[in-house]
Order: C-alpha cells, then structure tokens, then sequence
C-alpha cells in the first residue's frame, strides 16, 4: 500500500520501466476519481466501469509517450473522455436519451431490464428533486458540451485544465461552457417545477 | 448590445472576470432591458445550481479495481498467444435446450499432440489454487496455469451436454459470457480428479422468485439470478437436495442461512464472486 501514496512522477517512471505494480498503483490512486467522472457522463454503473477499464487501457498502452513534465491527471481526462465520446459514437443505435425525450421517440418508452432488489447507486445517493431535474437537463445536452459541465461544476476542473484536457484553446472552453449553461437554463425554465412559487 | 451578445457574458460576469468597462456596459443592459435582466437572474440560479454537481457522489464497484486489471492481463496474454486460425468459430456457442450462453473470445495455448489435435474453447479448473476467477460485465473471466497439460472439459450444469473437451498446458484466460435472459450453469471437469465445479452466470433480467428447491446446480442458478452476481460451487456432493428461499441483499447470509454451516463454507472474494465449499 505505501506505492499509493507515491507521487504520480515516480510511480510513471517505473511503469514506464516496466514496473507493472507500480501501474497497478496508478490504477489504485485514480479508479474512484475516474468512475465518478464517467458515471457522472454515463450514469450507469456499467458504462462507467468500462469506461474506466478502457480508459486505463489507453493509459496503459500509451504510457510510454506520456511526458513527465505533463499532468498525469488532464492526460487521464482527455483519454477518459475520449473513451466515452468514442463509445456513445459506437453505440448509436442504443443511444442515452433523456426521460422526456424517451416518450417521444418511435420505439416507445425504454424498458427496464433489470428487477434488482437493489437499489442502484444513484438512487442511494441523495438527491433532490432539483437534482433530479438537472439530471434531465444534463442528459438533453450534446456529449461533448455534458462532458464540459461535468469537468467544471463536478470535477472541479479550472478552465485551463479543461482547455488541456480536451486541447482546445481556453476561450474556446469558455465560450462552449457558457453555451451550455445557456442552454440548461432554457431546459429548466421549461420544467415547470423548478420555477414554481 | 444586442441580447445575443450581452448572453455571451454571462459566465465571466457571474464570475466576476469580465473587464470593467463591459461589465459596465452589460449592467447598463440589464437597466434597460429587464427581460435580459430576468434572464440573467435564472441564468445565476442555474450556475449555482450547478455548483452542487460535485456533491452528488456514487459508490465505487467492489470490482472495478480487478475489472481494470483483468482488461489489461487479458490483452497482455492475448499478445503473448496467437490466436488460432479457427478462432472465428468459439465467438457464439449455443446450448440446445437451455439457457444460451455464449464463449468469446477465448484465447488458447494449444498443445498439438498429433494431426488430429482439436480445439476448444475450455476453461480448465483443476484446483481452486490454480484457477482465478474475476466477475466482468455479463459474465466471468477464468485464468486458469498449469505446468503439465491436462484434458479439460466444459459441460451444460452437473451432468448436462458436453460442450468442450480439450488437453491443455502452460496458461489460459478465458471468458464466458451469459447473454441470454435466464442463469446459466456451467460444470468443469478436469479428467483423472474427482469432483466438478460448477459456475452459476447470471441472466440479463434478475429472478425475482427467491424460493425452490434443487441440487447445487439449481441452488447456484438460483442464487446468480437472485443475486445478479457469479456463484462458483465446488462441494464433494452436488447432488444434495437443498430447499432455499432467498431474501434481502446479502448473498452470503442467504447461502449461509440455507446450507448447513457445519459442511459448507459460504464466502465472498473481494472480487464479488460467492464462492460455496465443502468445509
């Protein structure tokens, strides 16, 4: 356990060396922060999870052009994110869709496959009803600009960090997030619950 | 300023980084415009809203460390072995009359004995020591070493059709999947050992229906699909008639409470197998 709590620089170099426990290290000190990013992308345990195997595939199989000098954590994004844009371009014959735009598709509502005595991990979580009208909005938002919002209000990621993560120039991020949160506004307002008095 | 563009500031005048003489500008806007300025006031309670995203937390999978590990071994060993030229064919495998379970992706290491050797797509488990078995998403993935090659075979549940046979050596990781709706029970044998151990993959739909009444076989399936997780059983006699009824979400309590604690071990790996034993 004391390789976990090793900085990023050494535990990378001796992957890069060929040291496969301290990769698996890595993998250690950044699998929760990962999942929670791509459930929150996702939200579905699953999908999360593999994302996150897939993403530390990549990291894998790239490590050994990923320079010491660079963010380990914004290379972890950009891969991350990668992976699940890549994946909801494959799966697009199953695509996410929001609650209410689900009743408006041909095919009717979407079945539940699974009756789990258990609740998932999203409904122990506490949520409000504003949460769950936020999750609607979110959901009715392009893949790429939900990943944004994602990386700025949830992962705390500042808009350099973003502008790097997805190598775009920072007023382009800036510009993109303040379209999204423009566009969530207008989904919310429609929700008459949110604005009820 | 034309609405379009006084919206184009909200963001860095929320946050206070517009430079003086815009933001100057834009609040003059708001004067004189109160539509924009309503619109703005609902465009602050969605950014602040948006700031509790951070709050809102999920559990971890017990698995996914192992999960992220086992992506990765199984294409280093995929690396290591050639596939075989007639690997196409172990992509989907049906078993008539029960539920369909499918076997991709095996990944061999043959040993060619003479010009008749065959192929297959087996799991090998000849004793727990030798044989890792880790959940993945619709199924499990079973590594299996042995220095000495030995014949495996892989059957429908206890003593159902024989799927797979084949003599092997040197390392194997194999994954099975369960696509169809139902559980289904895998039996693997290892010719010249005693004893079978039986694999329970649960289904895409989870059974509702916690009571019954059954061999180990029927007990394993029961569980997988209850429980929505992989069930390894290796006891000395799987034929022993059980009656279960399955409630709550514990699985090891429930397998506990149904089985006598004097002959069995009930445990589970902290890859979230339920592994059920002879004490």
């Amino acid at each position: 356990m004391g390789e976990r709590t090793l900085d990023d620089a050494l535990l990378i170099s001796r992957a890069q060396a060929g040291d496969r426990s301290a990769f698996n290290a890595l993998v250690s000190k950044h699998e929760a922060r990962a999942y929670q990013f791509a459930y929150r992308l996702t939200h579905d345990s699953d999908e999360a999870s593999d994302v996150v195997s897939e993403t530390f595939l990549r990291v894998f199989n790239a490590l050994h052009n990923f320079k010491a000098q660079a963010s380990f954590i914004t290379w972890l994004y950009r891969i991350m994110t990668n992976c699940f844009l890549d994946r909801k371009k494959r799966d697009k014959s199953k695509r996410l869709v929001s609650l209410d735009s689900a009743m408006e598709t041909d095919s009717g509502e979407l079945q539940q496959q699974f009756e789990s005595p258990d609740r998932t991990p999203y409904e122990e979580a506490e949520r409000d009803q504003m949460g769950v009208t936020m999750e609607r909005a979110l959901a009715k938002l392009p893949d790429y600009q939900r990943a944004m919002i994602v990386m700025y209000h949830a992962e705390m990621m500042s808009y350099e960090e973003i502008a790097s993560a997805l190598d775009l120039p920072c007023g382009t991020v800036k510009s993109r997030l303040n379209r999204a949160r423009l566009s969530l506004r207008q989904f919310l307002v429609r929700d008459e619950e949110l604005f009820r008095t | 300023m034309t609405q379009e563009k006084a919206r184009e500031f909200f963001s860095p005048y929320f946050e206070g980084l517009l430079e003086p003489g815009l933001a100057q500008a834009l609040e003059h806007e708001f004067r004189r415009d109160p539509e924009l300025k309503g619109e703005f006031q609902l465009f602050e309670q969605t950014y602040e809203e948006l700031g509790k995203l951070k709050f809102a937390t999920v559990e971890i999978p017990f698995d996914l460390h192992d999960r992220i590990l086992a992506r990765i071994d199984r294409q280093e060993l995929e690396a290591k072995h050639a596939k075989p030229a007639w690997g196409a064919w172990l992509r989907t495998l049906a078993i008539g009359g029960v539920a369909t379970a499918a076997i991709v992706g095996a990944v061999l290491s043959l040993k060619q004995t003479d010009s008749n050797s065959t192929s297959a797509s087996v799991v090998r488990v000849s004793a727990p020591e030798e044989v890792w078995v880790t959940p993945v998403p619709g199924g499990a993935e079973l590594r299996y070493s042995s220095s000495v090659p030995r014949e495996v075979i892989l059957r429908s549940g206890l003593d159902g059709a024989e799927i797979r046979r084949t003599e092997q050596s040197g390392e194997l990781l194999s994954p099975i999947h369960n696509d169809s709706a139902d559980p289904a029970v895998f039996g693997i044998e290892v010719a010249g050992r005693s004893g079978i151990t039986l694999l329970a993959l649960p289904g895409t739909k989870r059974v509702r229906e916690g009571s019954g009444s059954g061999n180990f076989e029927e007990f394993s399936r029961a569980l997988a699909g209850f429980y929505g997780s992989p069930v390894m059983v290796r006891v000395k006699n799987p034929a022993e008639q059980i009656r279960w009824n399955l409630k709550g979400l514990d699985s090891v309590a429930a397998a506990s409470s149904t089985l006598d604690v004097q002959a069995y071990l009930v445990e589970k790996r902290p890859n979230g197998l339920l592994v059920i034993l002879d004490q």
